[in-house]
């Protein structure tokens, strides 16, 4: 085949040779020189410079669409950050931010992004240094606090057991959402604010100028009149060089600072999710309460009382458990009732019915979310019930598990004679 | 680039309107100076490149697409490509050589081209005229091949043309199509068995395949 091929090609080839291609050789040359004048005058063109235009639109665009990875933490002995940490310990973020935690406290980043983390502190206190930048967004969640901080420097405290929050601010200014505090208030240095849950007490600490004053605020629980303001209390609350002043409204000052962005398009839960629970409440009245609560899920159920016991609505509080317990009693929302419960009736002095009511949390959840919290409201109910020696004695077994466990310090003084 | 220096050129034609011989103007300047000419755009020098291979490119040009109707333009068009990627050209083979694997280059851009356009025209190769105005067993015949390479892939077409209607080697057939010997072995084998099988259903060609074959 090849040779016959070859022989074929080369038949084809003779024929092209004895009758030669018409090309007009001038004109096509006369072409060719046009070419040659058009690129001797023009500049050589290469494709680098649009290419290079091309590439930096397209890095433009992605860089701008691209998710900036979320920012790095470091603690001093090298331990995970994002799971929980008891005691002190410094975090170093990539972006300069700092946060350092207090003895005795437990707490854990729970969430990073490229803009921020989210730090939550279950108990005891931290300092956190933001470093500023125009998209700044951190949190910290202290119990049911929110302080949202866009750069700035603040220490933060939050005693679960005896619901006290404390907030002092170093530099800069945070938005405070939580009970008591309304949905969304600003605090500024060098202001320093406590709030208590039981009783409901805002105390603003003002340090400067010597005469400031220091504002305690009794918020009135809803649906039920609020206790007169006790000045005694007040007084005792700030430090003694700092005069009290007691009001039951907030200041035109504390009014201004404190911003409610509430708008009726926004659902109750979605309030109570973001710790506005005055809006959250207002919401829930609104749409019926009672209402909501008939048809609510378990897990509403439960946002609805914690809800109604932060922003101080107590028979709210109580008809959502009641609920709770009633018709979804097996239910893992059913448990955490019983301790929310407990909680309230021993923020009320309810001495018995908390202990009842925190024993069943322990015998159905002993290793619940709430388990370590629920074991001192126990002991302490117990001691203040009179039950001296059965609180004792479960004292000495917490401490003996939880050395460094919350309120290790107030436990340790029940088993002392 | 060895294979180069010993790449055939197509033959130069006989007497004609045309310019002096190569070896004449070949003289007169070195190919080193005729690149550096195409580099800085010297007019004088483009003329006389242009003079001295447009056949060699004209003729390559037809043996791989035949009598076609737009080979004046592709003639352009290799000469305007040497303009532009004469700063490329490295000196490691003749102009002549670097040329014309510009010319094979241009051509198969063509092909394929035109294999994209006949895909979405839905037109069969064979409705595409081999364009000849001359007559004759022989116009026939060539005709009649290039009607049947037109229905080979572009590759196997190309190192067809190289290989039988040149004459090319195959060494240096893979010099001008830029790819290794192997692979022009591979191309070649593929493109006589089609061919082959094209060239028993064609009237013209029926008679030399199997007077072959028989003998």
């Amino acid at each position: 085949m090849s040779r016959a091929l070859r022989k074929l090609g080369r038949q084809v080839a003779r024929h092209q040779d004895d009758t030669p291609p018409q090309l007009d050789t001038e004109r096509g040359m006369a072409r060719f020189r046009v070419e040659v004048d058009r690129s001797h005058l023009r500049p050589r063109r290469t494709a680098y410079p649009a290419i290079a235009l091309a590439v930096a639109c397209v890095a433009l665009v992605v860089g701008f669409f691209w998710p900036r990875p979320p920012l790095t933490v470091r603690l001093q002995d090298g331990s995970d950050a994002e799971s929980w940490i008891e005691g002190a310990a410094d975090a170093h973020f990539s972006d300069g931010s700092l946060v350092e935690a207090q003895p005795r406290s437990r707490w854990r980043v729970a969430t990073r992004t490229a803009r921020g983390a989210t730090i939550q502190l279950e108990r005891g206190g931290l300092t956190a240094h933001v470093v500023h930048r125009d998209d700044t967004s951190w949190q910290v969640d202290a119990g049911p606090f929110a302080i949202r901080v866009t750069g700035t420097a603040f220490t933060t405290r939050w005693d679960p057991a005896e619901q006290i929050f404390e907030l002092t601010m170093l530099d800069g200014t945070v938005v405070l959402s939580g009970p008591v505090v309304g949905g969304r208030r600003e605090v500024a240095a060098p202001e320093r604010l406590r709030v208590q849950l039981e009783p409901r007490r805002l105390s603003i600490l003002s340090p400067e100028p010597p005469s400031a004053a220091v504002a305690t605020i009794e918020t009135p629980t809803a649906g039920a009149p609020s206790p007169p303001t006790a000045p005694a209390e007040a007084s005792a609350n700030p430090p003694p060089t700092e005069a009290p002043r007691s009001s039951s409204e907030p200041s035109p000052a504390q009014a201004a600072r404190s911003a409610t962005t509430t708008t009726d398009a926004v659902s109750w839960n979605e309030h109570a999710r973001a710790r506005r629970y005055p809006e959250a409440l207002a919401e829930l009245h609104r749409i019926g309460a009672d209402a909501v609560v008939g048809r609510a899920s378990p897990s509403d159920l439960l946002l609805i009382a914690q809800t109604a016991r932060l922003g101080g609505d107590a028979a709210l509080a109580e008809r959502a458990l009641s609920q709770l317990h009633d018709h979804h009693p097996d239910s893992v929302q059913a448990r955490t009732a019983l301790f929310l419960a407990g909680r309230m009736q021993f923020d009320r002095g309810q001495h018995p019915a908390a202990i009842a009511s925190l024993g069943a949390y322990l015998s159905t959840s002993p290793n619940g979310a709430f388990a370590s919290e629920a074991q001192v409201l126990l002991i302490l109910a117990l001691h203040r019930s009179g039950r001296i020696d059965e609180a004792r004695q479960r004292a000495s077994l917490y401490l003996q598990r939880h050395p460094t466990g919350p309120q290790a310090d107030r436990l340790q003084s029940i088993l002392e004679p | 680039m060895t294979a180069h220096s010993h790449l055939r050129l197509v033959p130069t034609p006989g007497p004609s309107s045309d310019p002096p011989p190569v070896e004449t103007r070949a003289r007169e300047l070195s190919e080193a100076d005729l690149v550096a000419g195409l580099v800085t755009r010297d007019p004088s020098v483009c003329d006389r490149v242009y003079r001295l291979y447009q056949r060699p490119v004209l003729y390559m040009l037809r043996r791989v697409l035949g009598n076609d109707p737009e080979l004046a333009d592709l003639h352009h068009e290799v000469f305007v490509q040497a303009l532009q990627s004469a700063r490329r050209f490295r000196g490691d083979c003749r102009l002549e050589t670097w040329l014309i694997a510009i010319a094979v280059n241009c051509a198969r851009a063509k092909l394929r081209s035109r294999a994209r356009k006949r895909w979405l025209t839905f037109m069969a190769p064979e409705d595409l005229p081999e364009h000849s105005s001359s007559s004759g067993e022989a116009a026939s015949q060539a005709r009649a091949v290039y009607a049947l390479l037109s229905q080979l892939p572009t590759e196997e077409r190309i190192a067809f043309t190289l290989r039988y209607v040149e004459g090319m080697t195959q060494l240096e057939a893979a010099a001008a199509m830029g790819c290794s010997t192997g692979t022009v072995k591979r191309r070649l084998r593929r493109a006589r068995d089609r061919f082959d099988r094209l060239a028993r259903r064609h009237p013209a060609l029926r008679g030399l395949v199997e007077s072959e074959a028989s003998s």
